[in-house]
């Protein structure tokens, strides 16, 4: 019994060590926050490209009647989203045309976020609990960017610069409107 | 008495470090696989799969130690896997090698060097001991108690640049309640 119990102590111990090593390589994948932030932009795998929802939530009914439309998917509980978040602002200053969906846990902190960034000055939809922008179009990542072209998903990006997704965006776009 | 007691830390020590090694490797084989590819490493043994193998070698060999030291199995596995650490660290140590091995899961630990050279040399010392001492002369339960301790007490050591600033404000604020 007592050799039982001191395997069941040791497994135990070996799961400590497991969390900690998980916790090591997290840490290590996560930039340093002297880093700037990565020019990255990668394509979200489980977008459900093409996708056309019948039905909007009201903040977001113009996005079906422009012929193109940006929407960023922040998220209220993620670093990256917060230092996005913050970048919005200057972009709407400069004239650029974005509206924002705050996914989040609890109502009140998507709220609070919203109101924080300053996003009373855009179209802005909180989508509680992810629900909308996850089952409408797959997208269950944060920093998102989707572009709509009369409502329709045509790419969903997944980034860390706000001027990058935006100039990418920019690019497929254009790129859309060559073909048609 | 104290002899036991002494091949008893002896065997949990080793049991400990061999397996806070294997798990971080099984967890992230990828730095230990870069720092083989730095020293040459033949595309066999500089893969993900080959570190992983080498990690549940590392951990059986853990459980040997534990359970039953004295089995010529486990001493065997244990020197192989001591000799190994021992030469990769000379090997780092000689060539300079710069990429961190991730040893003890920390990614950004030291290269392979000196500390796996003495981590070699300190599992060959334990399969000495083990050798000299022929069976075990503690008590059964007191291998896998000892070698939990032992992986909590290191795992909390390697990582305390986690821990401790997790704990300060603890102890601070529990030091305002109190005073």
């Amino acid at each position: 019994m007592t050799v039982f119990f001191g395997l069941v102590l040791l497994v135990l111990a070996c799961a400590v060590v497991l969390l900690f090593a998980m916790l090591g390589e997290l840490a290590s994948r996560v930039p340093t926050q002297d880093q700037t932030p990565s020019k990255q932009v990668e394509p979200i795998e489980n977008a459900k490209l093409g996708a056309e929802p019948l039905e909007w939530p009201a903040e977001l009914a113009h996005v079906p009647a422009r012929d193109a439309s940006v929407v960023l998917v922040l998220s209220s509980s993620c670093a990256s989203c917060e230092k996005i978040a913050a970048q919005v602002p200057a972009a709407l200053d400069r004239g650029v045309d974005l509206t924002v969906v705050v996914s989040c846990g609890i109502r009140e902190r998507g709220e609070d976020f919203a109101k924080r960034h300053g996003f009373h000055r855009t179209h802005t939809y909180i989508d509680h609990g992810g629900t909308w922008s996850t089952q409408k179009f797959g997208v269950d990542s944060s920093p998102a960017a989707l572009l709509f072209r009369r409502g329709r998903l045509q790419t969903a990006l997944l980034f860390w610069d706000l001027d990058s997704v935006l100039a990418a965006v920019g690019r497929v776009d254009n790129e859309i409107q060559e073909v048609s | 008495m104290i002899v036991n007691a002494g091949l008893l830390l002896v065997n949990s020590l080793a049991a400990a470090v061999l397996l806070l090694a294997g798990l971080a490797k099984l967890v992230s084989p990828e730095h230990l696989r870069r720092a083989l590819v730095e020293l040459g490493a033949r595309s066999a043994l500089g893969t993900g799969g080959a570190v992983r193998a080498v990690a549940l070698a590392e951990c059986a060999a853990a459980g040997v130690l534990a359970v039953r030291p004295a089995w010529w199995l486990g001493s065997v596995l244990v020197g192989a896997l001591g000799l190994s650490f021992a030469l990769l660290g000379l090997v780092g140590a000689v060539r300079g090698s710069q990429e961190p091995c991730g040893c003890f899961g920390r990614p950004a630990g030291r290269p392979l060097g000196r500390v796996s050279v003495l981590t070699g040399f300190g599992l060959l010392a334990t399969v000495a001991v083990n050798v000299w001492s022929g069976a075990t002369p503690y008590e059964p339960a007191a291998g896998p108690l000892g070698a939990a301790l032992a992986l909590l007490v290191l795992c909390l050591v390697t990582n305390r640049s986690w821990v401790v600033p997790l704990v300060r404000p603890l102890l601070t604020s529990r030091a305002r309640t109190n005073p």
